[in-house]
């Protein structure tokens, strides 16, 4: 059988698809909870997204993970108008899909110097969603650490 | 469906995985041949990417249609469009060409499973906003060719328009297809165009048009899938007209 399908209901697949893994990758770890499945030093290597989020927006950055691990995400820096901003935003890895990062978990986050966010991963394509929840007066400016296997 | 089915495999895949020391990415197996449409607006000296998960086997890419947004002219610029994989703010290109829209795969290959990209960028030919339609096929489709030839007879009122979609059959390779507008009665100049049949929004996005009042013809390669074939008023009809048509095609 051939489906003609809407780019909608591949995005539902993948939806469908991501919600599995998180799901079946949960109970994997209740199952196993003094056996961590990450294997413990895998190298790692880090990525700059710098960028401008425009106010109400989203943009996102496509990354390849070679081997499994965990990748996770540090907000250094956000500027309006050349202002340091303490203003919350929304980070959260995805897998890109159509003209979009899908994502799989976000959170609202704020400018630091350790990682915000982290997330076990095994070899694939990746996508990191940085939204406005919003709260943004005008356009800022962003600059994202991305530390994943290398 | 595929949603269902998709999941699970992937629940029976990843599930397996519990306790594995080392799992790999899920996999979904036994997938459906199946097309998905990448549609958007090219921007002059622009440039777009869409994702897409190729399940593995063989992939073809059809840049099929691009159109003035504003006037639905057929644009004949050769804009580059490329495949690779998503990376950074972009489409991570491991192969591209330029090329005017067509109704036969301008990229063939073969992928593994896994996620990928297509591109298309403006390489000078696109002076105003385009909207565009480029066909990702995985698969051999199940399709079955519809009636060829076929006579497409009908009438076309005042700023109206007529489409008649036809379709080509899976594993047929590349074909020719032929679509002739035979006569148009009384005599008048009318818009007459090919292109691909989109599912999701029940219009023809065009590849190729001409103005005739009878004898005008296309001939061009074809691939699987789902066309059309579209007549209309150019703004110049002050009363309805007949029109005559002729489809061939594998």
């Amino acid at each position: 059988m051939w489906h003609e399908r809407p780019a909608a209901r591949r995005l539902v697949a993948s939806g469908v698809l991501a919600v599995c893994v998180a799901l079946v990758s949960s109970a994997c770890d209740q199952s196993t909870p003094t056996n961590p499945q990450t294997p413990s030093n895998p190298a790692m290597t880090v990525e700059s997204f710098v960028g401008t989020l425009p106010k109400g927006g989203t943009v996102f950055y496509s990354f390849t993970v070679p081997v499994e691990g965990t990748v996770s995400f540090t907000l250094l820096s956000l500027t309006i108008g050349g202002v340091p901003s303490d203003l919350a935003i929304s980070i959260g890895l995805g897998v890109p899909s159509g003209t979009t990062c899908r994502t799989s978990s976000t959170g609202p986050v704020t400018v630091g110097p350790t990682p915000q966010q982290a997330n076990p991963v095994v070899p694939s394509v990746y996508c990191v969603n940085v939204v406005d929840l919003g709260t943004l007066t005008a356009d800022a400016n962003f600059a994202l650490n991305i530390n994943r296997p290398r | 469906m595929r949603s269902l089915a998709l999941a699970l495999i992937v629940l029976s895949v990843a599930g397996a995985g519990c306790g594995d020391s080392t799992p790999t990415e899920p996999t979904p197996q036994g997938a459906s041949a199946f097309t998905e449409t990448f549609t958007g607006t090219l921007k002059a000296s622009g440039t777009a990417f869409y994702s897409f998960g190729a399940i593995g086997g063989n992939v073809a890419i059809t840049f099929a249609s691009l159109t003035n947004t504003m006037t639905g002219a057929v644009v004949g610029a050769t804009p580059r469009i490329g495949l690779g994989i998503p990376a950074g703010t972009g489409c991570g290109l491991s192969t591209s060409l330029t090329s005017a829209a067509a109704l036969s795969a301008q990229i063939v290959t073969t992928l593994a499973p896994g996620i990928y990209c297509v591109s298309i960028t403006d390489t000078g030919g696109v002076t105003a906003d385009s909207d565009f339609a480029i066909r990702i096929t995985q698969g051999s489709l199940a399709l079955l060719s519809t009636t060829s030839p076929e006579t497409f007879n009908s009438n076309l009122s005042v700023n109206g328009s007529s489409t008649r979609t036809f379709t080509v059959a899976g594993g047929t390779g590349t074909g020719l297809a032929t679509v002739r507008l035979d006569s148009v009665s009384p005599s008048t100049v009318i818009g007459f165009g090919i292109g691909l049949w989109r599912f999701d929004t029940g219009t023809c996005s065009l590849t190729q048009v001409i103005n005739s009042s009878g004898g005008a013809q296309f001939s061009l390669p074809i691939d699987q899938g789902t066309y059309c074939v579209r007549v209309f008023d150019t703004g110049t009809l002050t009363n309805p007209v007949a029109f005559a048509a002729n489809l061939i095609h594998p």
